[in-house]
Order: C-alpha cells, then sequence, then structure tokens
C-alpha cells in the first residue's frame, strides 16, 4: 500500500527546472531513500511534499488525500513531519521543551484551561510528558534531558532534532541529510536509530542523502535524482548495479560534489 | 520484629536469594528498588523483586541450567541484572558479569572460560558481540536480550526477549508454588555462587568463585559495623561485574533491606546521584577526583567573595576534621563548623547529591590522603576500605566513630591479617574466596596451606592495629639509586590535579622518576577555551605548548604531597587518551602498567635521553 504518492511534479525558480517530472510512490513501513548530487532536486522535492513551495504542476497524495495545494501547517496536522539539514531547534530551551514544543500542534486544551492550568490541563501536560518520555528513552537523550540544547554539540542536535520530528507523532518522516556534519561513529548510531524507527515505531520514512553508500546499506528502495530528473528507481541492489547512476556519482565525484 | 537481627535466625539467610524469600515474606509491599524509567523513579516492591527472581529461576530450569553451571550477563547496572544473577544463585548455578565495555575477543574469553550456556545481554550492541564470536562459543545454546530492540530482525535461533522469557517462566512458577523454595533448601552456602573476573592487570582475567558464605560473610559484619538499616539507599552505578558494587548492591541490601535504585544510564550518574541522595555511596578514587576537580573549576569561576569564602572554610574545614578525627575538637569548631555548613558546605554537598550521605565510602584502589582530607573537610567523611576479589571484597575498613587517613582502617571483626617477612599482606577468615575457576595453580599460590589468602600487596600495620598500604608486591619501583617507591602514590599526587585524568608513574631502575600523563580533555578543553586557545581533539589539545606548560605547573606542585625522591623530574603528556581497546586500560578502566613501556617507549626514553630533562612536548 503507498502512504505517499508523488505524480509527475514539475517546479521551476525562472528558467532552472528545480523538478521537472518526478514521480514516486512511498509504500507504507518503508525506509524510502532521495539521492543525487547536489543541486539534483531533493530538497525541492521534500518542500513541495511539506507545502512549503507550490509545484508547477502534478499530485502530492498522503494515503489517498490530495495534499497538493494545502497550506504547511495543515500538512504537519495530517502527520507528516520533517527534520531540517540545518536544525530546526531552539537553542535557549532545554532538549526536553524543543521535543515538547515539537507536540505543539497536538495539544487539545484552550487557552483559558492553560491559565487556569485546570484539570484538564494537567492531565494533557502528563500526557504529552509521559509521549516525549518515550522519544528521549528511545534516541537516549535521558542526559541531555535539563540542558539548553545551545550548548550541545552537532551530532546530539541531530538526534535531537530527530526526537522533534518523531515528537510530532508522525505518519511520514522527511528527513533532510541526518548524518550531514556527522562523523563516522555518530553516522552508524544514526542509521541505528533510523533502522528503530521503521522497525519499533512503523514510522514510514523518506531520506534525503548524497552519500551514496550510506543509503545502500539502508534504505529499503532508492530512487536518483539528477538534475531535477529522476534518473533511476529500485531496491538497493538494482541501484548499485545501474550504471546512469554511477555515472551521474562519478561526475558529480569529479566536479568535487562528494564530500 | 523485621531486621537483620530476625533475619540472621532463619535458615533462609544462609543464601543471597534466600534472603530476598526472607524480605519479600516479611515486608512484601515495602520498596526494594527504584528505576528512573521514562523520567520518573518507579518503586519495585519486594515482592515484585522476589517474583521476578522466582520466574528467571524457573526460566532458567526449563532451558537445561543445573547447578554448577554458569550464567553470563553482559549489560550495565539495571534490576534484571539482579534478577537473573540471584535466579541462577537459587538454582546452584553460578551468575558471571561481563563488563559490557569489553570488546568481543574479551567477551569470548569469559564465555570460554566458564563455558556459559545461557547469556543476558542489554542491548543490540551487546548481542552483536554474540553473534560474532558464535563460531568460538559452541556451548553457548541460549541469548536473551533485556531490551530486544533492533534485534528482531536477526535470524539467530539463539536469541530471545527477556519479556517472553520472564513471561513464560511465571506460569510453571505459579502452578509449582513449592518448587522455588525447594531448590533454595538444596543449597550449601559453601558451593560456590558467583564468578567474578578480577581485572588482570598483570595476565590474562582470571574467574574468583565466591560462595554465598564468603558473600554473606562480608554483609554481616558491615552491616552492624556501620549501623545499616532499612531506610538506607544506594545507587548502583558502579559495574556490577565487580565485587565492590555487588556488595553495595546486593549483599548489603538484602541483609539490611535497604533500597537500591538504578539511574537512567552511566552518563546521567551525576543527575541521579542528585535525586536520589542516596545514605550510603561507593566511590572508587576516580569518582572522587573527578567531584572534586569539578567542584575545583567551578570556583575557578566563581566571584572573588565566594572564592574567598570557599578556600577559608575548606582550609578551617579540613583543620577541624583532623581535630574531630583525633577526638579532640571543642564548642569553637562546632561554630565554624556550624557556619560553614549552612554557608558553604550543604549547597556543595546538595550539588554533589552527598546531601543526605551518612556513609561515603572509598575502595577498589589506592586514593590519595589530600583528597580525602579535602572530602573531610568540607562534611562528607569518606572511610577507605580494603579489599579484593579473592576476599569477597572487603577485609579491612574505617569506621564512622574512628576514621583514619591514609589508612584503610582495621581487619574487620573475625577476619585475621598478618603481613609476611616481605610485608605482603595475608587475610584468613570466612570471606576468602573458594578458588580460581579451572586454575588450581594459581589457588594455590594464592591461598595456601593453612589457608591464608596471600594478597599481593604490601603494606604495614600500626600500634592500633591500622593497616597502611604502600603499594602491590610487583608494582614496587625501585629507582637506580636503590630507593623503593610506590608508584600508586605518586600518580594520586598527580592525579589531585583537575587537569590530570590519568598518571603513570615511571623509575624502575631509572636515575629519577617520571611519568606518563594523561590530561582530563574536558576540564583542559574548557581551560583552553577560556584562554582562546584553539583547539580541534584531544590529540592537538595535549601538543599546545601552553598546555604543556600548565601541565608543568601541576607536576610542580605534585611535589609538595611527595618526598624529593618520588617527585617526577620529567614528564610527557600522551598523544592519545588510554582506552581499554587499545590494551592500555582493564575493563575497570585500570592502566595496564606493564603494557606501557611498549607502547609509549619512545616517550619514556625521551625523558630519559637527554640526562635530567624538565617537560617537553608531547609526541614528536
Amino acid at each position: 500500500m503507498t502512504l505517499l504518492d508523488v505524480d509527475s511534479l514539475h517546479l521551476s525558480f525562472g528558467a532552472v527546472r528545480a523538478l521537472d517530472g518526478v514521480s514516486l510512490a512511498v509504500p507504507h513501513g518503508s525506509l524510502f531513500a532521495v539521492i543525487g548530487p547536489n543541486g539534483a532536486g531533493k530538497t525541492s522535492l521534500f518542500n513541495c511534499v511539506s507545502g512549503v513551495y507550490r509545484p508547477a504542476s502534478g499530485r502530492i497524495r498522503l494515503a489517498g488525500a490530495d495534499i497538493t495545494r494545502v497550506r504547511p501547517h495543515r500538512i504537519a496536522g495530517l502527520g507528516v513531519a520533517r527534520t531540517f539539514q540545518n536544525l530546526a531547534l531552539f537553542p535557549q530551551l532545554t532538549a526536553l521543551e524543543n521535543l515538547l514544543l515539537g507536540r505543539h500542534h497536538l495539544y487539545r486544551s484552550r487557552w483559558w484551561h492553560d491559565v487556569l492550568w485546570t484539570r484538564r490541563t494537567r492531565r494533557e501536560e502528563a500526557r504529552h510528558r509521559a509521549r516525549t518520555e518515550e522519544i528521549i528513552e528511545f534516541l537516549h537523550l535521558e542526559r541531555y534531558r535539563d540542558t539548553p540544547v545551545g550548548i550541545l554539540p552537532y551530532g546530539v542536535l541531530k538526534r535531537i532534532e530527530l526526537g522533534r520530528a518523531l515528537a510530532m507523532e508522525p505518519r511520514l518522516l522527511l528527513l533532510d541529510e541526518p548524518t550531514a556534519g556527522l562523523n563516522r561513529e555518530e553516522t552508524e548510531d544514526m542509521a541505528r536509530y533510523l533502522l528503530d524507527v521503521r522497525e519499533d515505531l512503523r514510522i514510514t520514512q523518506v531520506l534525503i542523502e548524497h552519500d551514496l553508500r550510506f543509503v545502500l546499506d539502508l534504505a529499503d528502495r532508492i530512487a536518483v535524482l539528477d538534475f531535477g530528473r529522476k534518473i533511476a528507481e529500485g531496491t538497493p541492489a538494482e541501484i548499485a548495479r545501474d550504471p546512469r547512476v554511477a555515472e551521474a556519482y562519478v561526475g558529480a565525484a569529479e566536479a568535487g560534489g562528494e564530500a | 520484629m523485621s531486621g537483620p537481627a530476625a533475619l540472621r535466625d532463619d535458615p533462609l539467610a544462609r543464601t543471597l536469594p534466600g534472603r530476598l524469600a526472607w524480605w519479600a515474606r516479611t515486608r512484601p509491599d515495602a520498596v526494594a528498588i527504584r528505576e528512573k524509567r521514562l523520567g520518573i523513579w518507579r518503586p519495585i516492591s519486594w515482592s515484585g523483586y522476589c517474583a521476578s527472581v522466582r520466574a528467571a529461576a524457573r526460566m532458567l530450569w526449563e532451558m537445561g541450567c543445573r547447578p554448577g553451571d554458569h550464567v553470563t550477563i553482559l549489560s550495565d547496572n539495571r534490576p534484571e541484572w539482579l534478577y537473573v544473577d540471584l535466579a541462577a544463585q537459587a538454582i546452584g548455578a553460578r551468575s558471571v558479569g561481563i563488563y559490557q565495555t569489553n570488546p568481543p575477543a574479551d567477551v569470548e574469553y569469559v564465555l570460554r572460560d566458564c563455558r556459559s550456556g545461557i547469556l543476558f545481554c542489554e542491548d543490540q550492541e551487546q548481542v552483536d558481540k554474540a553473534i560474532a564470536v558464535r563460531e568460538r562459543t559452541p556451548d553457548l545454546r541460549h541469548v536473551v536480550v533485556f531490551d530486544a530492540r533492533g534485534t528482531r530482525g536477526y535470524d539467530d535461533p539463539r536469541l530471545r526477549p527477556w519479556d517472553e522469557f520472564l513471561a513464560k517462566g511465571r506460569d510453571p512458577d505459579a502452578a509449582e508454588p513449592g518448587w522455588f523454595e525447594a531448590r533454595l533448601a538444596e543449597r550449601d552456602p559453601a558451593e560456590p555462587s558467583m564468578v567474578v573476573y578480577t581485572s588482570g592487570t598483570t595476565g590474562p582475567p582470571k574467574g574468583a568463585m565466591i560462595s554465598a558464605r564468603n558473600a554473606l560473610a562480608a554483609a554481616d559484619v558491615v552491616v552492624p559495623l556501620l549501623g545499616l538499616h532499612e531506610r538506607d539507599t544506594v545507587l548502583s552505578y558502579l559495574p556490577l561485574c565487580h565485587v565492590a558494587e555487588k556488595i553495595f548492591s546486593m549483599f548489603m541490601p538484602l541483609t539490611c533491606g535497604g533500597v537500591v535504585h538504578f539511574g537512567e544510564a552511566i552518563e546521567t550518574v551525576q543527575a541521579d546521584l542528585r535525586e536520589v541522595s542516596p545514605t550510603v555511596f561507593l566511590g572508587v578514587p576516580r569518582i572522587w577526583e573527578k567531584m572534586h576537580a569539578a567542584v575545583t573549576l567551578r570556583m575557578g569561576d566563581a566571584s572573588l567573595l565566594k572564592r574567598a569564602l570557599f578556600r577559608l572554610f575548606v582550609r578551617r574545614g579540613e583543620a577541624i576534621a583532623r581535630r574531630r578525627r583525633e577526638g579532640r575538637s571543642g564548642p569553637l569548631d562546632r561554630l565554624v563548623r556550624f557556619i560553614g555548613d549552612i554557608l558553604v558546605f550543604r549547597p556543595l554537598r546538595a550539588r554533589l547529591g552527598l546531601l543526605r550521605c551518612r556513609l561515603p565510602v572509598t575502595g577498589a584502589a589506592p586514593i590519595s590522603p589530600d583528597l580525602l582530607s579535602w572530602f573531610h573537610g568540607v562534611g562528607v567523611p569518606v572511610l577507605e576500605g580494603y579489599g579484593m576479589t579473592e576476599n569477597a571484597g572487603v577485609s579491612h575498613l574505617n569506621t564512622p566513630d574512628r576514621p583514619r587517613i591514609g589508612a584503610v582502617g582495621r581487619p574487620m571483626p573475625g577476619i585475621e591479617c598478618r603481613l609476611g617477612d616481605d610485608g605482603e599482606i595475608m587475610v584468613r577468615g570466612p570471606i576468602v574466596f573458594h578458588g580460581y575457576l579451572n586454575r588450581p595453580d594459581a589457588t594455590r599460590e594464592t591461598v595456601d596451606a593453612d589457608g591464608w589468602l596471600h594478597t599481593g600487596d604490601v603494606g604495614e600495620v600500626d600500634a592500633d592495629g591500622y593497616l597502611r598500604i604502600t603499594g602491590r608486591k610487583k608494582e614496587i619501583i625501585i629507582t637506580a639509586g636503590g630507593k623503593n617507591l610506590s608508584p600508586e602514590k605518586i600518580e594520586n599526587a598527580l592525579k589531585m590535579s583537575p587537569y590530570v585524568k590519568e598518571a603513570v608513574a615511571i623509575g624502575d631502575r631509572r636515575p629519577f622518576v617520571s611519568a606518563l600523563v594523561q590530561i582530563d580533555y574536558d576540564a583542559v578543553g574548557a581551560w583552553a577555551a577560556r584562554r582562546r586557545i584553539p583547539y580541534t581533539s584531544y590529540a592537538d589539545l595535549a601538543a599546545r605548548p601552553e598546555v604543556v606548560r600548565l601541565v608543568a605547573g601541576e607536576v610542580e606542585r605534585s611535589g609538595e604531597a611527595l618526598a624529593p625522591v618520588e617527585t617526577p623530574r620529567a614528564f610527557r603528556i600522551l598523544p592519545k587518551e588510554l582506552h581499554q581497546d587499545d590494551g592500555e586500560l582493564t575493563a575497570t578502566q585500570k592502566v595496564r602498567r606493564k603494557a606501557l613501556p611498549a607502547l609509549y617507549g619512545d616517550l619514556i626514553e625521551g625523558m630519559y635521553a637527554g640526562g635530567r630533562g624538565a617537560g617537553g612536548p608531547a609526541g614528536e
């Protein structure tokens, strides 16, 4: 069954064709990777799915419902969460507060309840805190619970960023380069967390990466973008064999695209 | 009356799981364990504790575990550790802890040495080790995983999750109510019930077999000696593979009925400690050094007034504590102490998580007397004890009424101690262990025909019977000038500095003493950041000339606590942090002193090459 269905998406910035007829079908519960060199259109694709950009043409469906022109906060409400390459955390807030903030759209009590600190508000606070604690345990963030995230190392911030997205209780998780800037050990840890998200939380994930080797070990299915076009899609084994992928990558590597 | 006195008269009191059953019967609803999960301390009652042990015991039996078998545990501290340990003992098997920091090869060594049939792993990381050594551990038939996350996709048929294991054991236990009691009644308290692998600073680790009698002989003496009772609390955080933590998390609480706390993770110890504020706390020297360093560094950033107050009261406090130990403190001392307590010491102890701590204890390695004096001064009268795996962890202990600094106390009641001709400390009594697993030769070398345990430590006994340890028999430094020196004393003086994490004294058959120093990356990193000295890594930081100058000052300062011949005349900063995986540290994070000369020969020779040198930069 398909959770996210993207159908011939077009997006242009002036003369630049950021997305040129891209189609994807992401099955429920899968870990789907979108790879490609810098400028291939990966982040543009995410921006369309999460409602930040409006595509010139094409359709995006989430579990059958058309979300092509729905506003970003509504899409978040429909269960699409996203992590950002350059992090979306509040540095002066603690890790716990950042995670709780991720649940903002799930709060049901009204502001006058909150002001009066009614039983309903207290119960709701406790429920959100309990869910947040489960995520803290899941990502082993206990030691950072009460630390302002601004002073934490980058590798930990990436994990908290993932936690913030998970706190939204998404059906679909969009991960924009979750391992960019991490060292080898941190990368392996992150890979393990993503597998755990799939196996234990059963959340569908779409992952943007430019490191081909990383996704070959991790993803169920891989789509390759190059200059706004999908040049290949398949299982990791198929992608590894595909000559077009090698060409796009080798070309990019020679141009200094691979860090 | 409930309590230790009634317990000791009960037939159940002969084994550790028997004592658990006694508490479950006597105080079923009282809290035995608290575990912090999902941000909340969750209580586990004595009856709940016992029910888990019963189910685990039954399931071990169903899986083919029999008396004399070895049940291995590869995990951090958590309640399940205690359940498995006591369950194994209840059916006559032996629990064996494996350090979860061990690389696969060391895990394999233990699994093969004790031919373990059942292994309990903490999580995926540990399971991966068991799978990596699968070919070479044919005896291992079952692997139970406490936290099965990430292992569900594994196709190793030996794996099963802990929840399923425990749930399966509950039914037969409920169906046959007297079964567990019958197993307990079969137990011989003199049979080995635990195997504790020694850290092996010299050779490969040896499995010391400890019986219930050994463990409980120690506990039955320590509990009244320290006045422990049901309201006492401990935090279980040092590795349970080590006998010292077993005393504090198992032997003592099962004897006095106190509450054991399990924090969230190793990294959260400081926060957990502050929340629990235990009444009894065991620290190893490294923990005390870290606390002292944290306070020293923090005070460096404090305002002038605070700093002056702190310095004044610590100095006063140390002097008063000394007079108190000597039994000659007056009313003025009490007044000054009271003021110091309000202004400085109480907030300090609250920060450290030692506010309610009645019995702070140190052991497992020698500690610097200056460090102890400092803690006594701030109102944490740390008691030094002495023992080893081979005597169930403790033979000597300072008591709260008359503690001494620099001595490890008197032998506990019922334990004999004497010194050999070469000053070697020998101990005899019911605490002396059963022998090394598969190593009768090593057992004979350690325990002689008259039952004396040869500790390998050298010491002196003063007129009041207090024992003072002077060093390891095999590790004494004899300088080219013929002086006998203890490397530990020199290293501890160096480690008093908050910037020094590890130090290794060198000088055997050398013209003077020198030292290899590992800087404390966090402390020196903060120091460098404050001075805007850029660095990228430990190696980079260690090589900075400013850091070398900083350490030179600290080494020079260490001389205040040392005799001139003991003071290092040269040093080098190690270019990397010592690590267990590189064979430089044991699993208990003790330096393998013998391994370092081969690894850092160039650094060492460099110090002696130019005659008597001052400290130079690390590496090239």
